[in-house]
């Protein structure tokens, strides 16, 4: 089980790799991502099991990230970690084809709900 | 007309305790002075215009910033000696800034993105709604934090 975790900020990189440990997984391991371009060298490259974004990112967005995985054909389970809450951010992931969106602030408790169903 | 709402001081602290997974407690305590102040998050709501801040401290700004990644209390204490962040602390700071954004509760149109943090800030905006705190954080000790809107 390989995850990829795609945010610019290297502080919730680590964040979210502690959050995994402390929710309780095991037996995955994880890449990183800084931007949108980088996660997509990684997706062809790396081919994880699930993707983990951010949405704000430089250069390219979350979402478009997500929209060229899937125009290319890639259908990797794919959620979002983001500070974004608003109804319409979540409409915009899901139409999109993300599997869930993750608010920040999250708990071990939070993660371990919205991954269990695609950590095999 | 859209409204954000100013969260109560037990809420903040959960809130905080939930982003850092360590014990932080919230009081209110006396507005920052311009002299105190040392950064400033600015906020924008769904038409992209200026709507709240966040004020900290040194003390704040370097205790936040660190415990986000658990940077030794060391780093903390040359960041408040200096009067300043390293570049490290000020992007562990920005992400904090970020996150807050969740912290102004609000419908749709009221939704507020992070904007820009300005760092040895010696202004900032001023709005009608203000909440200072000081956050007791676990094994980082004490920092101020303003919100206003």
């Amino acid at each position: 089980m390989k995850i990829l975790i795609v945010d610019d900020s290297k502080a919730m990189r680590m964040i979210v790799t502690r959050t995994l440990g402390l929710a309780g997984f095991s037996g995955y391991s994880t890449v990183e991502a800084t931007n949108g371009h980088e996660a997509l060298e990684k997706l062809q490259s790396e081919k994880p099991d699930l993707v983990l974004s951010d949405w704000n990112m430089p250069e390219m967005k979350g979402i478009e990230l997500l929209q060229k995985t899937r125009e290319s054909g890639n259908d990797v389970p794919f959620g979002f970690i983001t500070s974004e809450s608003s109804e319409e951010t979540k409409k915009t992931a899901t139409d999109s084809g993300a599997q869930f969106l993750m608010t920040k602030p999250f708990t071990p408790e939070s993660m371990f709900a919205s991954l269990s169903p695609f950590m095999a | 007309m859209s409204q954000l709402t100013l969260p109560k001081t037990e809420d903040i602290g959960q809130f905080f305790t939930t982003l850092y997974g360590l014990t932080i407690s919230a009081t209110e305590c006396d507005p920052l002075t311009d002299s105190e102040l040392y950064a400033v998050a600015t906020f924008v709501n769904g038409q992209g215009e200026p709507t709240a801040a966040i004020k900290t401290d040194i003390e704040g700004a370097a205790k936040l910033a660190a415990a986000l990644t658990q940077i030794p209390a060391g780093g903390v204490e040359d960041a408040i000696k200096e009067g300043s962040l390293t570049p490290i602390l000020q992007d562990n700071l920005s992400e904090v800034f970020n996150i807050l954004a969740n912290l102004f509760p609000g419908n749709n149109e009221m939704q507020l993105t992070f904007d820009n943090a300005i760092f040895g800030a010696t202004e900032a905006p001023s709005y009608e709604t203000s909440m200072c705190l000081s956050l007791d954080i676990q094994r980082y000790d004490k920092g101020r934090i303003e919100l206003s809107f």
